[in-house]
């Protein structure tokens, strides 16, 4: 079966600095995975570049097979990226948004409405689909973009920091549409630093340090490579980085 | 008053950020700056050194030409001061910065005001104030101590006007509300700063005068009124010369009405102010089924600029004034074609003033719709073509221009010949649509906010795009008074300048096209 992402020896300098280096990551299709990591280790610049918002220095990325440096609309047309800080329009009512969107990604109009209609209903904004979004708050400027990311219904949707900054019903929410978006078979990615929501809601979590990955798996795997059933991600975690943080210095 | 929270205290403040803004604003290396900041205070020394040395040999007689060429360039200091101190006193409310900040501490609202407008009054008048030093210190050198009264006159001046601007403003308030305030504050302030320039547009093209001989002919017409020592209005200017307890005088009435105003408006300053904070959006009814949607990126792309462009009424009105300093012209034109006194030079200098309107729309439109993109990412990140964006954006910004340049063309196209309003078409279509590709071509990312200050940035860049412009607007202007094949010249050259542009165009660009 295609892998919902595919990177291989992947890597992204700034200046002397190495964002990503030889980074190797496989997303499955159906998928919900959570990359962790410190400030810095690399996780958006990595989704960036899968994105297409970044060139990567060397190395490849597939998503759904499509090979996304040399043929980036095809894979585009999969994809759906929701940064931890989304730029709506504020003049635009939440509606307009969608259209605008469904418009981008090619959407049929006839589809689009009845999808935007689904979608602004469950994120709780259908009464507020005809106001401009300068007067949301940050939950349901967080809750249009994500609208926004799922209007044109991608294979593969990555999410920055999703729940960063939300109260805890929309965070709830938000948890709720990715978990049943991966049920239904898409493939979600998300970076948090949020450990909770890493443990609660996904399939497969790695963890990400200096741009390299340091482990990867369910969260048994990695208790097991804890060494201990009742460590909790966070032990896990801390075991990890800090273990790579002492071998760096 | 010095201490924490006092007047000094929050001055002090303002002025350390009006300084921090003006340094951020001006980007280049320290040595680049200290060389221009060399240039300005050398030119300024001689320049006031040259004309504290002129004045000198001027005694400073307050009779009625005198009188009334002071009061004349105090008018039109007054009418530029008035419209500064109106824009700075709307954006002091609406671009909130640190208002909410100092408004929540224990400092009292008035003193928080007080101290706003202090540095308001400073910052319009500062200016005129280094310009009036500049000559100031050289006067005592000459002897000219008869011309000093002049710099606590314009000092007053600048109290004067700051004044009349709360008063205005706080007027807007109570009258329109501040949703509206903020518009019609901003294109009042551009009526009023402009009001000399396009009276003298007007006069210019009325009575077919040149610019000097307008200026000289509306300058003579304020010096009229403005001589007569009787008039209460040449007060600043008797208060200049030194004319009896004047200077005292115009000091009570600039003063007093300047404390007045601010009491005026402090007293409605902070609902004023809760009230501009509690703006958000104006909810709109909202309909039980839902509208329905465009598709195709074309439609999609072009009708989300034109609602972006036609639901920001300030950035709306900072286009539109643009064209305003050209309304007399359209004004004569009318009026001209109507009498059918039109001749042929006539019809090429309308024609190429048409050309440079469309063309100053096309680039102010194609700089927001392309460069001033408020989600690069999310563009980016869609599954289509750069140039396919850039086109859209490009053809978004084009079409309004394409419109306002459609009633010239066919009022040319009747009156004059058909084939005016073809050259008319053909020359301003051609300066539309190389202004939108050089806006593609060479992108200034930035924000809406930023709109004036748009132009910044490479010189090269900003020199060749308005000799493109000129260059249509020459073979236009040539085209159109029956010389077409000498239109081929410009017409050339901006093509060639044009090849240039694209050439020189940034990498990324180049890439992606």
């Amino acid at each position: 079966m295609t892998n919902a992402l595919s990177v291989r020896a992947l890597t992204k300098k700034f200046g002397e600095k190495t964002a990503v280096d030889a980074l190797d990551l496989d997303i499955r299709a159906g998928e919900l995975y959570a990359l962790l990591g410190p400030n810095g280790a690399g996780k958006t610049t990595t989704l960036r570049m899968v994105t297409g918002l970044l060139k990567p220095d060397s190395g490849s990325i597939h998503v759904f097979g499509a090979d996304a440096v040399a043929d980036p609309i095809a894979a585009k047309r999969m994809l759906a990226w929701l940064p931890d800080e989304p730029a709506l329009y504020d003049k635009l009512t939440a509606w307009e948004y969608l259209e605008f969107i469904a418009g981008l990604w090619g959407v049929d109009a006839k589809a689009a409405a009845p999808r935007a209609e689904e979608l602004l209903k469950f994120l709780g904004l259908w009464d507020n689909r005809d106001e401009r979004t300068e007067g949301f708050s940050r939950g349901m400027k967080q809750k249009t973009a994500l609208a926004g990311a799922l209007i044109h219904d991608p294979k593969l949707l990555m999410l920055d920091e999703p729940l960063t900054g939300l109260d805890a019903a929309v965070a709830r929410q938000v948890k709720d549409l990715l978990q049943q978006r991966a049920r239904a078979g898409g493939s979600v990615i998300l970076t948090t630093h949020i450990l909770d929501v890493a443990e609660r809601v996904a399939d497969r979590i790695g963890i990400i340090q200096h741009g390299k990955l340091l482990a990867e798996g369910t969260l048994a795997d990695l208790r097991s490579r804890a060494g201990g059933a009742s460590a909790t991600l966070e032990d896990v975690y801390l075991q990890l980085v800090g273990a790579a943080q002492a071998g760096a210095l | 008053m010095f201490g924490p929270g006092g007047v000094l205290f929050l001055l002090q403040h303002e002025m350390l950020l009006t300084w921090r803004n003006f340094r951020a604003s001006g980007k280049g290396r320290n040595v680049r700056r200290a060389i221009f900041y060399s240039i300005v205070i050398t030119v300024l020394g001689f320049g006031g050194y040259w004309t504290a040395r002129f004045l000198s040999e001027v005694q400073p007689e307050p009779t009625h030409f005198m009188l009334g060429a002071v009061g004349a360039v105090f008018a039109i200091l007054f009418s530029i001061m008035v419209a500064q101190a109106l824009m700075l006193i709307t954006e002091s409310l609406y671009q909130r910065g640190d208002l909410d900040l100092l408004l929540s501490s224990p400092v009292p609202p008035w003193r928080v005001l007080m101290v706003r407008m202090g540095a308001i009054a400073i910052n319009v008048g500062l200016f005129y104030l280094i310009l009036a030093t500049a000559v100031l210190v050289w006067l005592p050198h000459f002897g000219g101590w008869a011309w000093l009264p002049f710099a606590p006159s314009i000092f007053l001046l600048t109290i004067f006007s700051t004044a009349i601007a709360l008063l205005v403003a706080r007027v807007l308030f109570w009258l329109i509300g501040p949703r509206n305030t903020r518009v019609v504050a901003q294109i009042l302030a551009s009526i009023v700063g402009a009001a000399f320039f396009v009276s003298t547009q007007i006069e210019r093209l009325t009575e077919d005068e040149s610019r000097s001989q307008a200026m000289a002919v509306m300058f003579s017409r304020l010096v009229g009124f403005l001589g007569n020592a009787a008039n209460p209005l040449s007060l600043p200017a008797r208060a200049a010369f030194g004319v009896g307890f004047d200077i005292w005088i115009w000091a009570a009435v600039a003063i007093g009405i300047y404390l007045a105003a601010v009491w005026w408006y402090a007293s409605g300053f902070t609902a004023d102010a809760a009230a501009i904070s509690g703006l958000g959006t104006r909810k709109r009814r909202v309909a039980r089924a839902a509208k329905p949607m465009r598709g195709g990126v074309m439609a999609t792309l072009l009708s989300k600029e034109w609602r972006l462009l036609g639901r920001d009424p300030l950035l709306l009105s900072q286009i539109l004034l643009q064209l305003f300093y050209l309304i007399p012209l359209f004004l004569v034109f009318g009026t001209r074609l109507g009498e059918g006194n039109l001749n042929r030079l006539a019809v090429a200098g309308f024609a190429s003033a048409f050309v440079l309107l469309v063309t100053s729309l096309a680039a102010s439109l194609a700089w927001l719709t392309v460069s001033a993109e408020d989600a690069p990412d999310l563009i980016a990140s869609a599954p289509l073509d750069r140039d396919q964006i850039d086109n859209a954006k490009a053809i978004a910004a084009a079409i309004p221009a394409v419109a306002l340049l459609a009633p010239p063309v066919l009022g040319a196209a009747i009156v004059v010949s058909p084939m005016a309003g073809f050259w008319l078409l053909l020359g301003g279509g051609a300066a539309i649509v190389s202004t939108c590709l050089i806006a593609v071509w060479h992108q200034t990312p930035g924000n809406r906010k930023d709109f004036r200050r748009r132009t910044r940035g490479s010189l090269m860049l900003n020199l060749g795009r308005s000799f493109v412009a000129f260059a249509w607007i020459g073979a236009t202007g040539l085209a159109v008074s029956g010389w077409p094949l000498a239109a081929l010249i410009p017409a050339l050259i901006a093509l060639g300048l044009l090849l240039a542009l694209h050439e020189s165009r940034p990498r990324a660009q180049a890439a992606a096209a």
